[in-house]
């Protein structure tokens, strides 16, 4: 069986390009960056390397760059590290209620540790509410923090608006721009981005690697003490492997972005097209235009998300549920529940994200099997076609 | 959990969709999420003869409703009263920790249904009366 993977927002097959890059720091070129003599040197000019290509396609400085573990160490140290060091200037951060978790816990935490976070909502498309950060934002902010593009429903903020009201408010501003790179035109310094977190597996890079850019002049507690790597503020011997792929992911993601983006709106949207045309009581989750190329989120009207989820997987397709009905507790998401969707169109959700390298006859394949799986629960359903989308039965 | 005879009945439930003359119907719906279950049963001469189900519910609600519906044709209707719910997992196998609700749901459809189908005989011997 043919094995189709839609499940690119999780993670993304590792590039050969990317792979190769990686290769000799995997083998022969094991040095410490750290180190002096010749194995150290050929290893630090690889994270140099990485450092400013990294820095070329997103429009910084090379020293701009910090390198971590991945996006939720980036957003875990963006925002305890700016929160904690511009303290003395205020108290207040903001943020919104469809951040990843990594923002949102970070945000709770420093709740608990005194600071005040106001959660800005969304409409129903997965749009910041601008008007609410507008009458949020006062002296005592010293952080905005809003994601570029939201990983369940794909929905692009308006991140230049939300960059010029910072600025003219003197509030730092940060950005989980992890699904957005390679996706997006992100040319922080030309934005008025301050910082903005990153990952290398959602770009066909490897995993266990991302980095925080941080605008020079911008001041941030240190992540981990103990060494002098990352400028000294994120101590631990870097994975210099790792480091290497992320730089040459970010590289080709930046470098490709106007072919993969057309390609991939087209197809995005003849997905859509087709299977609302096939499909009756199918809901879009998410903003219709203003959206990653490679992101569809569907509901379909009395069919659970989960055991369509498996269906789909025992077919070869692989696509994520967001919600999921559990003893004790719903873990609907939270970002369908923040844009209003009803309960079971929510339970229903299920994202399908695309890679770079779809084919329109795959998804041809995709809709075939999504008629005849949707069908099958659609069957069996218990939910009757008027229960659908309503807010309590 | 992946129990892959829960994914074989995903593929193909038994006992699923509607059971036109039903004389025994019940339905629970969970408190904390969408999800529902309902049972329609024939009841003759004091056995269940047909036992079907319907579902809105993740892949584990949907294989412990099917093998229910399954297990209790046949069954009399004291014995479907005293049926233990648990007993569908010596069919299924395990199931995750969290999944439990999902035999509390459908248990809960069946009582449902036991009561229903004593409602119809009580409002058809008052009918006859």
């Amino acid at each position: 069986m043919n094995k189709i993977y839609l499940d690119n927002a999780s993670t993304t097959p590792l590039s050969s390009e990317v792979l190769n890059e990686m290769m000799p720091y995997l083998t022969s070129d094991f040095g410490n960056p750290n180190s002096l003599h010749s194995f150290g040197r050929q290893a630090k000019a690889g994270v140099d390397l990485a450092r400013e290509r990294i820095a070329k396609a997103l429009g910084c400085d090379a020293n701009e760059i910090y390198f971590t573990s991945g996006a939720t160490e980036s957003n875990n140290w963006a925002l305890n590290g700016i929160a904690k060091a511009n303290r003395h200037k205020g108290n207040h951060i903001i943020t919104s209620k469809i951040e990843h978790p990594s923002i949102l816990e970070t945000c709770k935490k420093l709740e608990r540790e005194g600071f005040r976070v106001t959660y800005l909502d969304v409409d129903e498309t997965g749009l910041v509410r601008i008007d609410q950060l507008l009458h949020y934002v006062n002296a005592d902010t010293i952080l905005i923090s809003i994601m570029a593009a939201n990983n369940e429903v794909g929905t692009i903020q308006n991140l230049q608006a939300i960059a010029s009201i910072a600025k003219e408010k003197n509030v730092i501003f940060h950005t989980d721009a992890t699904q957005a790179v390679g996706a997006i035109n992100l040319n922080v310094h030309e934005m008025g981005i301050d910082a903005m977190s990153i990952s290398g597996h959602k770009l066909n890079g490897p995993k266990g690697v991302g980095a925080l850019y941080v605008h020079n002049g911008v001041v941030i507690s240190p992540f981990m003490n103990g060494g002098e790597q990352e400028f000294g503020l994120r101590a631990g011997t870097s994975n210099v492997p790792a480091i290497v792929g992320l730089g040459k992911a970010v590289e080709i993601a930046t470098r490709d972005i106007i072919v993969n983006s057309k390609k991939l709106r087209g197809l995005r949207d003849y997905f859509i097209a087709q299977v609302g045309k096939y499909i009756p009581m199918t809901h879009l989750n998410g903003h219709p235009v203003q959206r990653l190329p490679n992101n569809v989120n569907l509901s379909f009207g009395m069919v659970e998300g989960e055991s369509l989820m498996y269906m789909l997987d025992l077919a070869g397709i692989a696509v994520s549920t967001g919600s999921a009905c559990s003893s004790g507790s719903i873990e609907n998401s939270h970002v369908l529940t923040a844009m209003g969707v009803s309960p079971d169109l929510a339970q229903g959700a299920v994202r399908f994200s695309f890679g770079k390298n779809i084919t329109k006859e795959e998804l041809d394949f995709v809709v075939e099997k999504l008629i005849e799986c949707v069908e099958k629960l659609r069957k069996i359903s218990a939910m009757s076609k008027s229960q659908v989308g309503k807010e309590d039965e | 959990m992946y129990n892959p005879k829960i994914m074989e009945i995903l593929q193909n439930p038994q006992n699923a969709g509607m059971l036109r003359g039903a004389n025994a119907i019940g339905r629970a719906d969970s408190e904390i999420c969408s999800d529902i279950v309902k049972f329609y049963l024939l009841i003759e001469n004091g056995k269940v003869v047909d036992a079907k189900f319907k579902t809105f519910g993740g892949a584990t609600l949907i294989a412990v409703c099917s093998t229910t519906a399954k297990m209790i044709v046949g069954m009399t209707v004291d014995e479907l009263i005293n049926f233990n719910i648990n007993e569908v997992l010596n069919e299924l196998g395990e199931i995750a920790p969290q999944k439990d609700y999902c035999l509390n749901l459908a248990s809960l459809a069946l009582t449902n249904a036991v009561d229903d189908y004593y409602k119809r005989l009580e409002k058809e011997a008052n009918n006859k009366e």
